[in-house]
């Protein structure tokens, strides 16, 4: 978290009006007081005496054109709660929140060129330089930020991402028009991305407009052997699940088993698992034990709903496997499974049944566990 | 720890990799050059340049070496006006993004009128973007190209701290220096400079301004060039000062100047980038042990057993 540096004053620009301390945020031009430790007027010159309750937005608050903010620890949990609105509006919010001045002013001041003039030139330069301007600083999202972003594109999950990103996923957002043109934009830079651009372009797909015209560059994504870039596209991102079909889709979960990633971040595994995927991995499941290589334990997780025959007996033997982990999974898997002797076979595992009855084993559990020990 | 600021890696194969990572070297940087026959299309030009700034960026990485770049058209492509044209285009945008520390390798191959027009423009582009240069010099009529290279710098008012002159050796090392360049060496064997050589000019000039390379390509080249010249230096009494110069601090010192590249990169890289792009040096962080046996067993038949 960083905290502005002010001048004597309280305000880290000089004003005409003497201000003494003041603290408190400006959000999307409403002015949200914070009660001060002493007394303070805020520059709209309403003492902070006045508030009864310190979040109200005050009126004239906005009277000095230099308006502060300054970050504080337990602001921050507030502005989280408080922002709401599109995702632009939503990262705009973090970005301020988090940049320090001239950053800040620099990526403004893109965004009002490329507003003014959104050309090809204008969009590369924008992105290209967003890690030396802003750096590569994780994007500091609380829970509150984590329920806004659902709120306001549902699937939207922000985790992980750094500023940099943020901003090129906003100047996309905001300068990369719309329908075929940006469909197109979208894919020349994808072509000649460097390989932090390529992430950034890839997470931002839940919030660019006309995604049926990006599935085959999003395709192309998935189809990338960095790590990182398919990752960009198929984990804790609603695309794949809302748009891929379900060949791509199948391709992609079992090639994030193959390329050493993990599935658990992938939404909509559950929602989407279906017969074939369920024998593609099973059938990988078979070509791994040919090999002596191990399995996954997250394997089983999309066979479960569709273990019948073969595939049961595919499952019980990954529970009689060496490993905890794997024994875990097979349970998980069949009390997924709808065969009648899925239910014999997992009260054979004992205590693993009774965990997952309680709810003290799941998939997301598993995933903890395992990430613990790697 | 150890730099080696001239690798043509997208030739390279991951035991080189392994084998640099193994010796400690911690970053390298990949000049955009010309991939061994000549290009027809700018539209190869520009997969080159996004598999620079791209994917070879990643594969470093996953051996926990960082990897930068150089953007520009080459000498020997400039000759073809067509494409040069093309290229010039696209050299900006890629000239910006990230990890792109200088405009190179350019310079003179046979030092025709159309390399002296390109070379010239490009030093303005370096000009307007505030990047360095890397030079690449001639390596035929060596001596007269990197005397006329440093003199067109000179026309163009470009800073000479901003500039390293490549590829030098016994003859051009003098006038390098005395007009202020950097002077970089790459330690390739049978056609440029010799390590044993290389010590001596170290015992001669010092360490101030001079950079060791290794310029491996899909040549008979040596991806150790660098750790295996210092080394050979400290065993014959080089200051253990000039060696970390020489191979480590001048590079970052010179290229670092572009604010793409930085010590933190490898020492301290963001988290982002550590989740990413980058699994860290493993040997600086006390990780895995270098397999250096298992490499030259499985580059032999003495390893028959592939898993």
């Amino acid at each position: 978290m960083h905290v502005r540096r002010t001048s004597a004053n309280g305000m880290d620009r000089p004003c005409s009006e003497p201000h003494p301390v003041i603290l408190g945020a400006v959000i999307n031009n409403e002015h949200y007081p914070l009660k001060a430790r002493r007394s303070g007027r805020c520059f709209g010159g309403h003492s902070n005496r006045d508030y009864d309750h310190p979040f109200r937005a005050r009126r004239g608050g906005l009277d000095c054109p230099n308006a502060p903010h300054q970050r504080m620890g337990q602001f921050k949990q507030f502005l989280g709660e408080r922002m709401s609105g599109s995702p632009s509006e939503l990262i705009r919010g973090w970005l301020r929140r988090q940049l320090p001045e001239p950053a800040e002013q620099w990526l403004d001041a893109q965004l009002a060129k490329l507003a003014k003039d959104p050309s090809e030139r204008n969009l590369q330069i924008a992105l290209g330089m967003a890690p030396r301007r802003l750096g590569k600083d994780d994007l500091a999202l609380s829970q509150g930020d984590l329920a806004a972003a659902e709120a306001a594109r549902p699937g939207w999950d922000p985790r992980g991402w750094s500023v940099d990103e943020a901003a090129r996923i906003l100047t996309l957002v905001e300068a990369g028009g719309r329908g075929e043109g940006f469909a197109k934009r979208f894919t020349a830079l994808c072509q000649t991305a460097d390989a932090g651009e390529a992430i950034a372009l890839y997470r931002g797909l839940p919030l660019y407009p006309d995604p049926e015209l990006l599935e085959a560059q999003a395709a192309e994504g998935v189809r990338s052997n960095m790590r990182a870039t398919f990752e960009a596209v198929a984990h804790r991102n609603p695309f794949p699940r809302e748009r891929f079909d379900e060949n791509r889709w199948n391709q992609m979960v079992v090639k994030a088993l193959f390329i050493g990633s993990t599935m658990q971040p992938v939404q909509g595994l559950d929602g989407r698992a279906n017969p074939a995927l369920a024998k593609i991995l099973c059938d990988y499941a078979h070509e791994r034990w040919a090999a002596g290589r191990p399995i996954a334990p997250e394997l089983w997780r999309c066979v479960g709903p569709f273990a019948q025959g073969a595939a049961l007996a595919d499952l019980k033997r990954a529970a009689e496997a060496g490993d905890e982990a794997s024994r875990k999974a097979a349970a998980l898997a069949l009390a997924a499974s709808p065969a009648p002797e899925a239910k014999a076979a997992l009260a054979a595992l004992g205590e693993l049944a009774s965990a997952i009855e309680s709810g003290g084993l799941s998939w997301e559990s598993l995933a903890q566990e395992m990430r613990q020990v790697s | 720890m150890y730099i080696d600021p001239h690798t043509h890696m997208i030739s390279r194969t991951t035991d080189d990799y392994e084998a640099m990572a193994a010796a400690g070297i911690v970053a390298v940087i990949e000049p955009a050059f010309w991939i061994g026959q000549p290009r027809t299309s700018v539209g190869s030009y520009i997969d080159y340049l996004s598999a620079i700034v791209g994917f070879e960026r990643f594969r470093a990485g996953q051996f926990g070496i960082r990897h930068y770049c150089t953007i520009g058209l080459n000498s020997k492509e400039a000759n073809n006006e067509e494409l040069a044209e093309g290229v010039m285009e696209i050299l900006p945008r890629f000239a910006l993004k990230d990890g792109v520390v200088a405009i190179g390798e350019i310079g003179y191959d046979e030092q025709t009128e159309l390399e002296d027009k390109y070379y010239r423009l490009q030093l303005e582009l370096a000009k307007e973007l505030d990047l360095p240069v890397m030079i690449h010099t001639p390596h035929r009529d060596k001596k007269r190209g990197t005397t006329r290279s440093m003199d067109v710098c000179e026309e163009h008012g470009i800073d000479p701290t901003k500039v390293v002159i490549d590829h030098n050796n016994e003859e051009t090392v003098k006038e390098t220096l005395d007009r202020g360049f950097w002077a970089a060496f790459s330690i390739y064997p049978s056609t440029k400079m010799g390590n044993a050589r290389m010590v001596e000019i170290l015992h001669q000039y010092g360490a101030e301004r001079i950079i060791v390379d290794s310029a491996c390509d899909w040549g008979i080249s040596e991806p150790l060039g660098v750790p295996k010249t210092a080394s050979l230096a400290i065993e014959r009494g080089v200051p253990e000062e000039h060696v970390r110069l020489a191979c480590y601090q001048n590079a970052l010192d010179a290229y670092g100047q572009s604010g793409q590249m930085h010590e933190d990169d490898w020492l301290n890289p963001p988290a982002i980038d550590q989740r990413t792009l980058y699994e860290g040096n493993s040997i600086l962080r006390g990780g895995r042990e270098p397999r250096i046996d298992k490499l030259t067993a499985r580059r032999t038949m003495e390893k028959l057993e592939i898993e």
